[in-house]
């Protein structure tokens, strides 16, 4: 009972931080404030506590059972590992802890420090949350027959891991990749354009910040000597729309310069919100498409044939469509209609093999209970 | 293997049991009957489940049952008539309650001027048609042998093969209104397929314990002879129906691959109250599997020199459950 409510929970808990993941993708390309995106932050990284934490305990019970490996391989273990620990470390842990440490001077310090790489493999491992829908597969009751629960579990989990970690490990190594990508042109114009503002003389310093913030719309601020030169929005649009992974702050000699990071997390949100659309796609064709194919190609015709050697008033006939008579399984359901059947028929004619229908076990419920 | 042990069944009237025991044993009955497994079954069809229950698990039942918290101080030997006895009368109960206001006023008798040509007083064929099926099911075999028929009368799904039929106008048609000449409406033939299914396991009263062992007493299956002494009797215990409807009961009890001259009703009959005979009413048709009618009558059209069917008939049956989905 209490088990059933904590499998329950955690379906649950999966389906939530689904959604999450997708408000907070949505969040993104749609310039939401910042607020509301904090929020949906600080959620994910409860989600991802959570379910570390859910992983740690399945574990160790199944330690203190003699089943961890059982666990982990067979039980689906690994899914629960990937989809939940490195998360934490790299996603939504760090995420949280910049922002309780103040946010800016983390995230804003400047690329010097690598973070905005960090702050981009967050973005790419959070396409690890998917891999939690398969937890949920697991538990879908698609067809009466375990044989079709395991292979489609089986080719479920194993279609859906190889496209989520080939898009994690590919956009993880194409990342480092020279060439001409969206995000290599953005570092390209803000590297030109600090370094052109770095090296100008004061006198033209005013009119060519001017010039560049004309074509180089991520620029957002530019200070001089602790004067402002340039900024594209008011401080109450800073404040409400940017958080504090938003922007990065790049400084050559007495010029510092503010620019807009949203574009490339804009990038990054449509990537997982394909890769998600292409996971939920891949899901459903497997559920609603091949799951019943699976049913009566293979354990339909398989459970009717086996209930019709248990039970002896079970009388059915296999049904075989046509174009698959010359399958395996259904030349067995041929051969169980045309010659097992007849007989079974003609035995309990005779009276052999004829028992009731009534199980033994209810009879004797009968008198346990008096 | 038989049944259930015959002769503790057959003595069961002779016991002397208190009514009390009866009453216990039909308490428990009742519950055995409320089973979700016979869910779908008609009374005759739940006295044989118990029945086979009680013969299957003899061994288990007996020990529990003569313990000191049921029956104490009996034999199985002893209890066995006890039970079967009250079981017979809860199945009374339950199969009259439905059977006797059908003959008395469900049942169409309108075929009766057509056959006769005069006015046939149908309150007395009434009475008499009760009469008989009440004697014959006062016997085991005569409850077993009318388990198929009476079933197929109960649940009724046969006759609408009679509407396919007409519908068709194929070969079950052409034998009914032309070899059998029966030309009238199917309303009619259904009335004299209902007759003919009722009056089918009226053999059973001519048969003597002699004349054969109880599995050929119960099979279903009689010789040509036997069977024209059968009608004869017959026809004077129930004058008033016309010997073409007893003729057409009792032909049903024959194979046809012996005796080609036997009537298209009573070809049916024959077939319908085999296919009935184990028919559920309900029952969920499991994903992969075929229909039940088509099923029943795919395996026996694989049968029908075992079972004496006409196969002609068995494929245009066959052909209707397979395009009305049955």
């Amino acid at each position: 009972m209490k088990r059933s409510f904590w499998e329950h929970v955690v379906v649950g808990a999966i389906i939530l931080v689904l959604i999450q993941t997708v408000v907070d993708d949505m969040a993104t390309l749609a310039d939401w404030p910042w607020n509301v995106r904090r929020v949906l932050l600080y959620l994910g990284f409860l989600f991802d506590l959570f379910f570390s934490v859910e992983f740690l305990v399945r574990l160790y019970l199944a330690y203190v059972d003699g089943q961890a490996k059982e666990y982990f391989f067979r039980g689906y273990g690994w899914i629960d590992l990937l989809a939940s620990i490195p998360l934490l470390l790299f996603n939504s842990g760090p995420v949280v802890y910049g922002l309780l440490g103040g946010g800016v001077p983390v995230f804003g310090m400047g690329r010097s420090l690598n973070l905005l790489k960090t702050v981009k493999v967050v973005r790419v491992a959070r396409i690890l949350r998917v891999l939690r829908m398969l937890k949920v597969v697991r538990r879908l009751k698609q067809t009466d027959s375990v044989m079709a629960q395991r292979h489609i579990g089986k080719i479920v989990t194993s279609v859906l891991a190889t496209c989520i970690l080939v898009f994690s490990i590919g956009t993880f190594l194409l990342q480092s990749r020279s060439g001409k990508s969206f995000e290599q042109m953005y570092w390209e114009a803000v590297e030109s354009a600090s370094d052109t503002l770095g090296k100008v003389s004061s006198a033209e310093l005013n009119a060519t910040v001017q010039t560049i913030a004309r074509v180089l719309p991520p620029l957002l601020k530019v200070k001089a000597e602790g004067k402002d030169l340039f900024f594209r929005h008011d401080s109450f649009y800073l404040a409400t729309r940017f958080g504090p992974y938003d922007y990065f702050y790049e400084r050559r000699g007495s010029v510092e310069l503010f620019f807009d990071y949203r574009p490339i997390t804009r990038l990054q949100a449509e990537e997982s919100l394909l890769i998600l659309t292409m996971v939920l796609g891949i899901l459903l064709i497997l559920l609603f498409y091949y799951a019943p194919h699976f049913a009566v190609t293979v354990s339909d015709p398989l459970f009717v044939m086996l209930k019709g050697f248990k039970e002896p008033s079970y009388n059915l006939e296999v049904k075989i469509p046509p174009h698959l008579k010359e399958d395996e399984v259904f030349r067995l359901a041929a051969q169980y209609n045309e010659e097992y059947l007849p007989i079974k028929q003609r035995n309990l004619s005779m009276g052999e093999g004829k028992t009731s229908d009534i199980q033994w076990e209810a009879v004797s419920e009968l008198f346990k209970k008096g | 293997m038989p049944l259930f042990p015959l002769v503790q069944i057959k003595n069961y009237e002779n016991t002397l049991s208190m009514p009390s025991e009866v009453d216990k044993a039909k308490v428990f009955l009742g519950r055995l009957l409320s089973n979700p497994m016979l869910q779908g079954y008609t009374p005759l069809q739940r006295e044989e489940q118990i029945l086979q229950l009680f013969t299957t698990h003899a061994s288990q039942l007996a020990p529990l049952l003569t313990s000191n918290e049921f029956f104490p101080g009996k034999s199985w030997t002893t209890l066995l008539p006890i039970l079967i006895q009250a079981l017979f009368e809860l199945t009374d109960q339950d199969l009259w309650t439905v059977l006797e206001p059908f003959l008395q006023s469900g049942l169409s008798l309108s075929f009766l001027p057509f056959l006769t040509k005069q006015a046939v007083p149908e309150k007395q064929v009434r009475a008499q048609l009760t009469a008989l099926l009440k004697e014959i099911l006062q016997s085991p075999e005569g409850r077993r042998v009318s388990t198929g028929p009476l079933t197929a009368v109960q649940q009724g799904g046969c006759f609408r093969y009679i509407d396919a039929i007409f519908e068709r106008r194929s070969y079950i048609h052409f034998e009914i209104t032309k070899v059998q000449r029966l030309r009238m409406s199917k309303e009619e033939i259904k009335g004299i397929l209902t007759v003919t299914l009722l009056l089918k396991s009226a053999y059973v009263l001519y048969v003597s314990d002699g004349m054969h062992t109880y599995t050929d007493r119960i099979a279903g299956v009689i010789q040509g002879s036997f069977a024209e002494k059968v009608i004869r009797s017959l026809h004077k215990r129930i004058s008033l129906l016309p010997l073409s409807i007893l003729e057409s009961a009792i032909h049903a009890n024959m194979s046809f691959g012996e005796n080609r001259f036997i009537e298209a009703t009573a070809r049916l009959a024959s077939i319908f109250a085999s296919r009935y005979r184990t028919f559920r009413a309900g029952l969920p048709v499991d994903r992969g599997a075929d229909t039940p009618d088509k099923s029943w009558f795919s395996v026996a059209r694989k049968n029908y020199k075992f079972y004496g069917f006409d196969i002609k008939m068995l494929d245009e049956l066959y052909m209707i459950a397979a395009e009305m989905g049955w």
